[in-house]
Protein backbone atom coordinates (compact mmCIF):
# COMPACT_ATOMS: atom_id res chain seq x y z
CA UNK A 1 0.00 0.00 0.00
CA UNK A 2 1.31 3.44 -0.87
CA UNK A 3 1.97 6.04 1.83
CA UNK A 4 -1.16 7.71 3.09
CA UNK A 5 -2.00 11.24 2.00
CA UNK A 6 -3.33 12.02 5.45
CA UNK A 7 -0.74 13.99 7.38
CA UNK A 8 -2.00 12.71 10.74
CA UNK A 9 -1.33 9.13 9.64
CA UNK A 10 2.21 10.05 8.60
CA UNK A 11 2.84 11.88 11.87
CA UNK A 12 1.64 8.96 13.96
CA UNK A 13 3.86 6.68 11.89
CA UNK A 14 6.90 8.79 12.73
CA UNK A 15 5.88 8.90 16.39
CA UNK A 16 5.62 5.14 16.43
CA UNK A 17 9.03 4.74 14.78
CA UNK A 18 10.55 7.07 17.32
CA UNK A 19 8.90 5.16 20.16
CA UNK A 20 10.24 1.93 18.69
CA UNK A 21 13.73 3.37 18.50
CA UNK A 22 13.55 4.60 22.08
CA UNK A 23 12.29 1.23 23.17
CA UNK A 24 15.14 -0.57 21.44
CA UNK A 25 17.68 1.80 22.97
CA UNK A 26 16.17 1.49 26.42
CA UNK A 27 16.10 -2.29 26.27
CA UNK A 28 19.46 -3.33 27.63
CA UNK A 29 21.10 -6.04 25.64
CA UNK A 30 20.68 -9.35 27.36
CA UNK A 31 23.86 -10.45 28.93
CA UNK A 32 25.30 -13.67 27.79
CA UNK A 33 26.04 -15.95 30.62
CA UNK A 34 24.44 -17.94 33.35
CA UNK A 35 20.96 -17.22 34.62
CA UNK A 36 20.49 -15.34 37.89
CA UNK A 37 19.50 -18.60 39.59
CA UNK A 38 22.82 -20.14 38.65
CA UNK A 39 24.64 -17.03 39.78
CA UNK A 40 22.90 -17.13 43.18
CA UNK A 41 23.56 -20.86 43.52
CA UNK A 42 27.21 -20.41 42.56
CA UNK A 43 27.61 -17.49 44.95
CA UNK A 44 26.07 -19.53 47.77
CA UNK A 45 28.29 -22.50 46.99
CA UNK A 46 31.36 -20.28 46.81
CA UNK A 47 30.44 -18.68 50.14
CA UNK A 48 30.02 -22.08 51.78
CA UNK A 49 33.25 -23.37 50.28
CA UNK A 50 35.11 -20.24 51.33
CA UNK A 51 33.55 -20.52 54.78
CA UNK A 52 34.54 -24.16 54.97
CA UNK A 53 38.08 -23.31 53.88
CA UNK A 54 38.44 -20.59 56.45
CA UNK A 55 36.89 -22.84 59.08
CA UNK A 56 39.26 -25.65 58.15
CA UNK A 57 42.24 -23.34 58.46
CA UNK A 58 41.03 -21.91 61.77
CA UNK A 59 39.82 -25.14 63.34
CA UNK A 60 42.29 -27.39 61.59
CA UNK A 61 45.31 -25.49 62.82
CA UNK A 62 44.26 -25.97 66.40
CA UNK A 63 43.18 -29.55 65.93
CA UNK A 64 46.18 -30.70 63.93
CA UNK A 65 48.57 -31.37 66.81
CA UNK A 66 45.89 -33.28 68.66
CA UNK A 67 44.91 -35.27 65.63
CA UNK A 68 48.51 -35.87 64.71
CA UNK A 69 49.16 -37.24 68.14
CA UNK A 70 46.02 -39.33 68.04
CA UNK A 71 46.89 -40.80 64.68
CA UNK A 72 49.36 -43.53 64.20
CA UNK A 73 52.88 -42.57 65.01
CA UNK A 74 54.56 -43.64 61.76
CA UNK A 75 52.26 -41.36 59.78
CA UNK A 76 53.71 -38.33 61.47
CA UNK A 77 55.84 -36.36 59.09
CA UNK A 78 58.11 -34.85 61.66
CA UNK A 79 58.91 -35.62 65.25
CA UNK A 80 56.42 -34.26 67.67
CA UNK A 81 57.53 -32.27 70.63
CA UNK A 82 59.06 -34.46 73.24
CA UNK A 83 57.46 -33.82 76.55
CA UNK A 84 59.46 -35.35 79.35
CA UNK A 85 57.23 -37.22 81.72
CA UNK A 86 57.24 -35.71 85.19
CA UNK A 87 58.40 -37.98 87.90
CA UNK A 88 55.74 -39.53 90.01
CA UNK A 89 56.59 -37.49 93.05
CA UNK A 90 56.53 -34.27 91.08
CA UNK A 91 53.01 -34.70 89.79
CA UNK A 92 50.81 -32.16 91.51
CA UNK A 93 47.64 -34.02 90.62
CA UNK A 94 47.03 -35.74 93.96
CA UNK A 95 46.05 -32.49 95.57
CA UNK A 96 43.58 -31.94 92.77
CA UNK A 97 42.43 -35.51 93.07
CA UNK A 98 41.84 -35.20 96.76
CA UNK A 99 40.04 -31.95 96.31
CA UNK A 100 37.81 -33.54 93.72
CA UNK A 101 37.20 -36.36 96.07
CA UNK A 102 36.08 -33.86 98.69
CA UNK A 103 38.51 -35.01 101.34
CA UNK A 104 40.34 -32.98 103.92
CA UNK A 105 43.76 -33.60 105.34
CA UNK A 106 42.53 -35.80 108.17
CA UNK A 107 40.54 -37.92 105.79
CA UNK A 108 43.59 -38.23 103.67
CA UNK A 109 45.61 -39.71 106.48
CA UNK A 110 42.83 -42.08 107.41
CA UNK A 111 42.35 -43.25 103.84
CA UNK A 112 46.09 -43.66 103.41
CA UNK A 113 46.20 -45.85 106.44
CA UNK A 114 43.19 -47.76 105.16
CA UNK A 115 44.85 -48.26 101.80
CA UNK A 116 47.98 -49.64 103.44
CA UNK A 117 45.87 -51.93 105.56
CA UNK A 118 43.83 -53.10 102.57
CA UNK A 119 46.95 -53.84 100.59
CA UNK A 120 48.32 -55.81 103.49
CA UNK A 121 45.08 -57.79 103.71
CA UNK A 122 44.70 -58.36 100.03
CA UNK A 123 48.28 -59.40 99.58
CA UNK A 124 47.85 -59.51 95.82
CA UNK A 125 48.82 -55.99 94.78
CA UNK A 126 52.22 -55.68 93.27
CA UNK A 127 54.52 -52.69 93.32
CA UNK A 128 52.54 -50.71 95.82
CA UNK A 129 54.13 -47.35 96.23
CA UNK A 130 55.14 -46.19 99.66
CA UNK A 131 52.36 -44.83 101.81
CA UNK A 132 53.87 -41.38 101.70
CA UNK A 133 53.64 -41.20 97.93
CA UNK A 134 50.08 -41.70 96.75
CA UNK A 135 50.69 -40.62 93.13
CA UNK A 136 49.43 -43.08 90.58
CA UNK A 137 50.48 -42.32 87.02
CA UNK A 138 50.04 -44.58 84.00
CA UNK A 139 52.97 -44.01 81.70
CA UNK A 140 52.80 -44.70 78.00
CA UNK A 141 55.05 -43.84 75.10
CA UNK A 142 54.87 -44.16 71.33
CA UNK A 143 58.14 -44.12 69.48
CA UNK A 144 58.71 -44.29 65.76
CA UNK A 145 62.27 -45.26 64.83
CA UNK A 146 63.92 -45.33 61.44
CA UNK A 147 66.92 -47.64 61.15
CA UNK A 148 69.48 -47.92 58.33
CA UNK A 149 68.86 -50.31 55.45
CA UNK A 150 69.65 -53.94 56.22
CA UNK A 151 69.68 -53.46 59.98
CA UNK A 152 66.02 -53.94 60.79
CA UNK A 153 66.34 -57.52 62.02
CA UNK A 154 69.16 -56.78 64.43
CA UNK A 155 67.64 -53.56 65.74
CA UNK A 156 64.23 -55.16 66.22
CA UNK A 157 65.81 -57.98 68.23
CA UNK A 158 67.69 -55.40 70.24
CA UNK A 159 64.41 -53.68 71.06
CA UNK A 160 62.99 -56.99 72.24
CA UNK A 161 66.02 -57.53 74.41
CA UNK A 162 65.63 -54.10 76.00
CA UNK A 163 62.32 -55.24 77.47
CA UNK A 164 63.92 -58.38 78.90
CA UNK A 165 66.96 -56.55 80.19
CA UNK A 166 64.90 -53.98 82.11
CA UNK A 167 62.70 -56.58 83.77
CA UNK A 168 59.78 -56.14 81.43
CA UNK A 169 58.28 -58.22 78.69
CA UNK A 170 57.10 -57.96 75.08
CA UNK A 171 53.32 -57.89 74.98
CA UNK A 172 52.95 -57.95 71.19
CA UNK A 173 55.29 -57.99 68.23
CA UNK A 174 54.85 -58.12 64.48
CA UNK A 175 57.01 -57.53 61.43
CA UNK A 176 56.10 -56.59 57.86
CA UNK A 177 58.27 -57.95 55.06
CA UNK A 178 61.36 -58.05 57.23
CA UNK A 179 61.87 -54.33 56.90
CA UNK A 180 59.39 -52.85 59.34
CA UNK A 181 57.55 -53.93 62.41
CA UNK A 182 55.74 -52.95 65.55
CA UNK A 183 56.43 -53.84 69.13
CA UNK A 184 54.52 -53.28 72.34
CA UNK A 185 56.50 -53.76 75.52
CA UNK A 186 55.72 -53.41 79.19
CA UNK A 187 58.54 -52.34 81.48
CA UNK A 188 58.52 -51.46 85.16
CA UNK A 189 57.50 -47.86 85.60
CA UNK A 190 60.76 -46.95 87.29
CA UNK A 191 62.63 -48.24 84.20
CA UNK A 192 60.52 -46.21 81.81
CA UNK A 193 63.11 -43.55 81.04
CA UNK A 194 66.02 -46.00 80.64
CA UNK A 195 63.91 -48.05 78.26
CA UNK A 196 63.12 -45.02 76.16
CA UNK A 197 66.78 -43.99 76.10
CA UNK A 198 67.80 -47.45 74.95
CA UNK A 199 65.17 -47.46 72.22
CA UNK A 200 66.20 -44.03 70.96
CA UNK A 201 69.74 -45.32 70.59
CA UNK A 202 68.58 -47.94 68.09
CA UNK A 203 68.09 -45.45 65.26
CA UNK A 204 66.75 -42.09 64.26
CA UNK A 205 63.68 -41.14 66.23
CA UNK A 206 61.13 -40.03 63.69
CA UNK A 207 58.35 -39.27 66.12
CA UNK A 208 57.83 -39.70 69.79
CA UNK A 209 54.99 -39.16 72.17
CA UNK A 210 55.23 -39.63 75.88
CA UNK A 211 52.22 -39.29 78.12
CA UNK A 212 51.28 -39.87 81.69
CA UNK A 213 47.73 -40.23 82.92
CA UNK A 214 47.22 -39.44 86.54
CA UNK A 215 44.79 -41.94 88.06
CA UNK A 216 45.43 -41.08 91.69
CA UNK A 217 41.91 -39.83 92.32
CA UNK A 218 40.44 -42.93 90.74
CA UNK A 219 42.72 -45.12 92.79
CA UNK A 220 41.87 -43.42 96.07
CA UNK A 221 38.20 -43.60 95.22
CA UNK A 222 38.41 -47.32 94.59
CA UNK A 223 40.38 -48.03 97.76
CA UNK A 224 38.03 -45.94 99.90
CA UNK A 225 35.00 -47.75 98.51
CA UNK A 226 36.71 -51.07 99.11
CA UNK A 227 37.51 -50.08 102.70
CA UNK A 228 33.88 -49.23 103.32
CA UNK A 229 32.83 -52.52 101.78
CA UNK A 230 35.30 -54.37 103.98
CA UNK A 231 33.94 -52.63 107.06
CA UNK A 232 30.43 -53.54 106.00
CA UNK A 233 31.47 -57.16 105.56
CA UNK A 234 32.95 -57.17 109.04
CA UNK A 235 29.69 -55.87 110.50
CA UNK A 236 27.67 -58.40 108.52
CA UNK A 237 29.90 -61.21 109.74
CA UNK A 238 29.17 -60.12 113.32
CA UNK A 239 25.46 -60.14 112.57
CA UNK A 240 25.77 -63.57 111.05
CA UNK A 241 27.27 -64.89 114.21
CA UNK A 242 24.38 -63.49 116.19
CA UNK A 243 21.63 -64.69 113.84
CA UNK A 244 19.10 -66.87 115.64
CA UNK A 245 16.70 -67.85 112.88
CA UNK A 246 16.97 -69.27 109.40
CA UNK A 247 15.34 -66.20 107.91
CA UNK A 248 17.85 -63.89 109.58
CA UNK A 249 20.68 -66.10 108.44
CA UNK A 250 19.52 -66.10 104.83
CA UNK A 251 19.04 -62.33 104.73
CA UNK A 252 22.45 -61.62 106.25
CA UNK A 253 24.05 -64.17 103.96
CA UNK A 254 22.55 -62.51 100.90
CA UNK A 255 23.87 -59.15 102.04
CA UNK A 256 27.25 -60.70 102.70
CA UNK A 257 27.35 -62.20 99.21
CA UNK A 258 26.62 -58.82 97.66
CA UNK A 259 29.31 -57.13 99.68
CA UNK A 260 31.81 -59.84 98.87
CA UNK A 261 31.09 -59.49 95.16
CA UNK A 262 31.50 -55.75 95.39
CA UNK A 263 34.79 -56.13 97.26
CA UNK A 264 36.12 -58.44 94.58
CA UNK A 265 35.08 -56.07 91.80
CA UNK A 266 36.77 -53.17 93.52
CA UNK A 267 39.85 -55.24 94.19
CA UNK A 268 40.00 -56.27 90.53
CA UNK A 269 39.81 -52.65 89.40
CA UNK A 270 42.51 -51.68 91.87
CA UNK A 271 44.69 -54.53 90.64
CA UNK A 272 44.29 -53.38 87.05
CA UNK A 273 45.19 -49.85 87.99
CA UNK A 274 48.19 -51.01 89.96
CA UNK A 275 49.34 -53.15 87.07
CA UNK A 276 49.05 -50.34 84.61
CA UNK A 277 50.78 -47.96 86.96
CA UNK A 278 53.57 -50.30 87.84
CA UNK A 279 54.18 -51.38 84.27
CA UNK A 280 54.67 -48.67 81.68
CA UNK A 281 53.64 -49.37 78.08
CA UNK A 282 55.89 -48.49 75.18
CA UNK A 283 54.77 -48.95 71.60
CA UNK A 284 57.53 -48.99 69.05
CA UNK A 285 57.20 -48.57 65.30
CA UNK A 286 60.41 -49.46 63.57
CA UNK A 287 61.18 -49.37 59.85
CA UNK A 288 64.12 -49.21 57.56
CA UNK A 289 64.95 -46.09 55.61
CA UNK A 290 62.87 -45.91 52.45
CA UNK A 291 60.07 -48.11 53.75
CA UNK A 292 56.69 -46.45 53.81
CA UNK A 293 55.08 -46.31 57.23
CA UNK A 294 52.60 -49.11 57.74
CA UNK A 295 48.96 -48.10 57.68
CA UNK A 296 47.71 -47.90 61.22
CA UNK A 297 44.32 -47.37 62.79
CA UNK A 298 43.20 -50.74 61.50
CA UNK A 299 40.66 -50.77 64.28
CA UNK A 300 38.76 -48.11 62.34
CA UNK A 301 38.63 -50.16 59.18
CA UNK A 302 35.34 -51.75 60.15
CA UNK A 303 32.00 -50.56 58.81
CA UNK A 304 30.83 -49.18 62.17
CA UNK A 305 34.17 -47.47 62.49
CA UNK A 306 33.82 -46.03 59.02
CA UNK A 307 30.31 -44.86 59.87
CA UNK A 308 31.53 -43.21 63.04
CA UNK A 309 34.31 -41.52 61.14
CA UNK A 310 31.86 -40.37 58.48
CA UNK A 311 29.54 -38.86 61.08
CA UNK A 312 32.48 -37.24 62.83
CA UNK A 313 33.75 -35.95 59.49
CA UNK A 314 30.33 -34.56 58.62
CA UNK A 315 30.11 -32.64 61.87
CA UNK A 316 33.72 -31.54 61.55
CA UNK A 317 33.02 -30.08 58.11
CA UNK A 318 29.79 -28.51 59.38
CA UNK A 319 31.61 -26.98 62.32
CA UNK A 320 34.31 -25.74 59.98
CA UNK A 321 31.73 -24.15 57.68
CA UNK A 322 29.97 -22.48 60.61
CA UNK A 323 33.24 -21.15 61.97
CA UNK A 324 34.27 -19.98 58.51
CA UNK A 325 30.94 -18.25 57.96
CA UNK A 326 31.48 -16.46 61.23
CA UNK A 327 34.59 -14.95 59.70
CA UNK A 328 33.14 -14.52 56.24
CA UNK A 329 29.73 -12.96 56.88
CA UNK A 330 31.02 -9.71 58.46
CA UNK A 331 33.54 -9.38 55.64
CA UNK A 332 30.82 -9.95 53.02
CA UNK A 333 28.52 -7.50 54.76
CA UNK A 334 31.25 -4.86 54.65
CA UNK A 335 31.90 -5.58 50.98
CA UNK A 336 28.18 -5.34 50.20
CA UNK A 337 27.99 -2.01 52.02
CA UNK A 338 31.00 -0.75 50.12
CA UNK A 339 29.51 -1.90 46.82
CA UNK A 340 26.23 -0.15 47.67
CA UNK A 341 27.99 3.10 48.46
CA UNK A 342 30.13 2.96 45.32
CA UNK A 343 27.09 2.17 43.14
CA UNK A 344 25.08 5.05 44.56
CA UNK A 345 27.96 7.48 44.18
CA UNK A 346 28.49 6.38 40.59
CA UNK A 347 24.79 6.75 39.84
CA UNK A 348 24.74 10.25 41.29
CA UNK A 349 27.82 11.21 39.32
CA UNK A 350 26.26 9.77 36.18
CA UNK B 1 4.78 -2.97 7.43
CA UNK B 2 1.53 -3.47 9.30
CA UNK B 3 1.05 0.24 9.89
CA UNK B 4 1.32 1.19 6.25
CA UNK B 5 -1.06 -1.57 5.22
CA UNK B 6 -3.68 -1.05 7.89
CA UNK B 7 -3.52 2.59 9.05
CA UNK B 8 -6.05 4.09 6.63
CA UNK B 9 -8.35 1.10 6.83
CA UNK B 10 -8.40 1.31 10.61
CA UNK B 11 -8.97 5.04 10.41
CA UNK B 12 -11.94 4.45 8.14
CA UNK B 13 -13.19 1.77 10.54
CA UNK B 14 -13.21 4.22 13.41
CA UNK B 15 -14.47 7.16 11.36
CA UNK B 16 -17.55 5.29 10.11
CA UNK B 17 -18.44 4.21 13.63
CA UNK B 18 -17.79 7.41 15.50
CA UNK B 19 -18.62 9.81 12.64
CA UNK B 20 -16.00 12.00 14.33
CA UNK B 21 -12.73 12.44 12.34
CA UNK B 22 -10.79 13.67 15.39
CA UNK B 23 -11.88 10.79 17.60
CA UNK B 24 -11.23 8.34 14.76
CA UNK B 25 -7.68 9.64 14.27
CA UNK B 26 -6.94 9.42 17.98
CA UNK B 27 -8.43 5.95 18.20
CA UNK B 28 -6.26 4.86 15.30
CA UNK B 29 -3.12 6.25 16.97
CA UNK B 30 -4.00 4.73 20.33
CA UNK B 31 -4.74 1.35 18.75
CA UNK B 32 -1.36 1.23 17.04
CA UNK B 33 0.38 2.39 20.21
CA UNK B 34 -1.37 -0.31 22.22
CA UNK B 35 -0.50 -2.90 19.56
CA UNK B 36 3.15 -1.88 19.64
CA UNK B 37 3.29 -1.91 23.44
CA UNK B 38 1.76 -5.38 23.60
CA UNK B 39 3.48 -6.81 20.53
CA UNK B 40 5.20 -9.54 22.58
CA UNK B 41 1.80 -10.93 23.56
CA UNK B 42 0.74 -11.36 19.92
CA UNK B 43 -0.28 -14.92 19.10
CA UNK B 44 -1.61 -15.64 15.63
CA UNK B 45 -4.96 -17.33 16.13
CA UNK B 46 -5.76 -17.58 12.46
CA UNK B 47 -6.75 -13.97 11.86
CA UNK B 48 -3.20 -12.72 11.39
CA UNK B 49 -1.77 -9.47 12.65
CA UNK B 50 -4.61 -7.46 11.07
CA UNK B 51 -7.27 -9.38 12.97
CA UNK B 52 -5.33 -8.89 16.18
CA UNK B 53 -5.07 -5.16 15.40
CA UNK B 54 -8.78 -4.81 14.77
CA UNK B 55 -9.45 -6.70 18.00
CA UNK B 56 -7.54 -4.03 19.85
CA UNK B 57 -9.35 -1.39 17.83
CA UNK B 58 -12.78 -2.75 18.79
CA UNK B 59 -11.74 -2.78 22.40
CA UNK B 60 -10.66 0.85 22.13
CA UNK B 61 -13.88 1.76 20.38
CA UNK B 62 -16.09 0.18 23.00
CA UNK B 63 -14.15 2.02 25.67
CA UNK B 64 -14.63 5.24 23.75
CA UNK B 65 -18.39 4.70 23.54
CA UNK B 66 -18.51 3.78 27.20
CA UNK B 67 -16.46 6.69 28.56
CA UNK B 68 -16.95 9.24 25.83
CA UNK B 69 -13.20 9.84 25.53
CA UNK B 70 -10.33 8.26 23.64
CA UNK B 71 -7.84 6.45 25.83
CA UNK B 72 -4.30 7.89 25.81
CA UNK B 73 -2.49 5.45 28.14
CA UNK B 74 -0.61 3.48 25.48
CA UNK B 75 0.65 6.63 23.76
CA UNK B 76 1.79 8.09 27.07
CA UNK B 77 3.52 4.87 27.99
CA UNK B 78 5.47 5.02 24.75
CA UNK B 79 6.15 8.72 25.07
CA UNK B 80 4.12 9.59 21.98
CA UNK B 81 2.73 13.12 21.85
CA UNK B 82 -1.02 13.71 21.44
CA UNK B 83 -1.37 15.11 17.95
CA UNK B 84 -4.17 17.38 16.77
CA UNK B 85 -5.93 16.79 13.47
CA UNK B 86 -5.32 19.57 10.93
CA UNK B 87 -8.29 20.98 8.93
CA UNK B 88 -6.94 19.29 5.79
CA UNK B 89 -6.77 15.94 7.49
CA UNK B 90 -10.20 16.50 8.98
CA UNK B 91 -11.66 16.76 5.49
CA UNK B 92 -9.75 13.76 4.20
CA UNK B 93 -10.96 11.62 7.08
CA UNK B 94 -14.52 12.77 6.41
CA UNK B 95 -14.00 11.61 2.85
CA UNK B 96 -13.10 8.23 4.22
CA UNK B 97 -16.39 8.12 6.07
CA UNK B 98 -18.26 8.77 2.80
CA UNK B 99 -21.31 10.33 4.40
CA UNK B 100 -23.31 9.89 1.21
CA UNK B 101 -22.78 6.17 1.35
CA UNK B 102 -23.43 6.09 5.05
CA UNK B 103 -26.60 8.12 4.69
CA UNK B 104 -27.77 5.90 1.87
CA UNK B 105 -27.06 2.81 3.87
CA UNK B 106 -28.82 4.18 6.93
CA UNK B 107 -31.85 5.18 4.88
CA UNK B 108 -31.98 1.78 3.29
CA UNK B 109 -31.66 0.05 6.62
CA UNK B 110 -34.30 2.32 8.12
CA UNK B 111 -36.74 1.50 5.37
CA UNK B 112 -36.39 -2.19 6.15
CA UNK B 113 -37.79 -1.66 9.66
CA UNK B 114 -41.47 -2.16 10.40
CA UNK B 115 -43.73 0.87 10.57
CA UNK B 116 -44.03 0.58 14.35
CA UNK B 117 -40.25 0.30 14.82
CA UNK B 118 -39.58 3.26 12.47
CA UNK B 119 -42.03 5.45 14.39
CA UNK B 120 -40.65 4.40 17.76
CA UNK B 121 -37.05 5.01 16.66
CA UNK B 122 -37.89 8.39 15.12
CA UNK B 123 -39.60 9.59 18.29
CA UNK B 124 -37.00 8.20 20.65
CA UNK B 125 -33.70 8.74 18.77
CA UNK B 126 -34.31 11.66 16.40
CA UNK B 127 -36.83 13.65 18.44
CA UNK B 128 -35.38 12.65 21.80
CA UNK B 129 -38.62 11.82 23.57
CA UNK B 130 -38.75 9.83 26.79
CA UNK B 131 -40.22 6.32 26.66
CA UNK B 132 -43.35 7.52 28.44
CA UNK B 133 -43.87 10.20 25.78
CA UNK B 134 -43.17 7.70 23.02
CA UNK B 135 -45.73 5.32 24.57
CA UNK B 136 -48.36 8.07 24.78
CA UNK B 137 -47.72 9.12 21.17
CA UNK B 138 -47.97 5.53 19.90
CA UNK B 139 -50.87 4.70 22.28
CA UNK B 140 -49.12 1.69 23.74
CA UNK B 141 -47.55 0.77 27.04
CA UNK B 142 -44.11 2.01 28.00
CA UNK B 143 -42.78 -1.55 27.89
CA UNK B 144 -44.01 -1.98 24.33
CA UNK B 145 -42.34 1.31 23.31
CA UNK B 146 -39.05 0.13 24.82
CA UNK B 147 -39.30 -3.19 23.00
CA UNK B 148 -40.00 -1.52 19.63
CA UNK B 149 -37.02 0.84 19.98
CA UNK B 150 -34.73 -1.96 21.10
CA UNK B 151 -35.72 -4.34 18.32
CA UNK B 152 -35.51 -1.55 15.73
CA UNK B 153 -31.96 -0.61 16.78
CA UNK B 154 -30.82 -4.21 16.64
CA UNK B 155 -32.24 -4.73 13.18
CA UNK B 156 -30.75 -1.42 12.01
CA UNK B 157 -27.34 -2.45 13.26
CA UNK B 158 -27.52 -5.82 11.54
CA UNK B 159 -28.55 -4.24 8.26
CA UNK B 160 -25.75 -1.64 8.41
CA UNK B 161 -23.23 -4.36 9.17
CA UNK B 162 -24.18 -6.18 5.99
CA UNK B 163 -24.47 -3.07 3.82
CA UNK B 164 -20.73 -2.49 3.38
CA UNK B 165 -20.23 0.06 6.11
CA UNK B 166 -18.54 -2.56 8.23
CA UNK B 167 -14.80 -2.65 7.52
CA UNK B 168 -13.00 -5.78 8.45
CA UNK B 169 -9.45 -6.75 7.49
CA UNK B 170 -9.38 -7.95 3.93
CA UNK B 171 -12.64 -6.24 3.10
CA UNK B 172 -11.50 -2.74 2.15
Amino acid sequence: MSASTIGYVQTVREDLLEAAWRSSMAARPRRRGPSPRWVVAAATAMTLIAGGGIGWVVVGDRATPIRRAARSMPAAGKPSEHRPLPSASAVPAPAVGWAAFGANERTLKRVSAGVALDHARAGSVSSIPPTGDLSKVIKTADVSIVVPRGTFGDRFDAANRIADRLGGYVQASSTHGGRSGTLTMRVPARRFQPALSSLRALGRVEAERVSGRDVTAQYVDLTARRRIALERRRVLEGLMRRATSIEQTIRVQNALDDVQLRIEELQGAINVLNDRVSQATIRVWMRETGVEPAVQNVENASIPGAFDRAVAGFFSVLAGVIVGLGYLIPALALLALLWLVVTRVRRRLA
Amino acid sequence: MLYERQAEGLLRFFARRTLDPEAAAELMAETFAEAFASRRRFRDRGTGAAGWLYGIGKHQLSRYFRTGAVDVRARRRLGMPERTVSPEDFERIEELIDFEQVGRAIGQAFSLLSEEQREALTLRVIEGMSYREVAEALRCTEETARARVSRGLKRLTRTLETSGLEHEPGRT
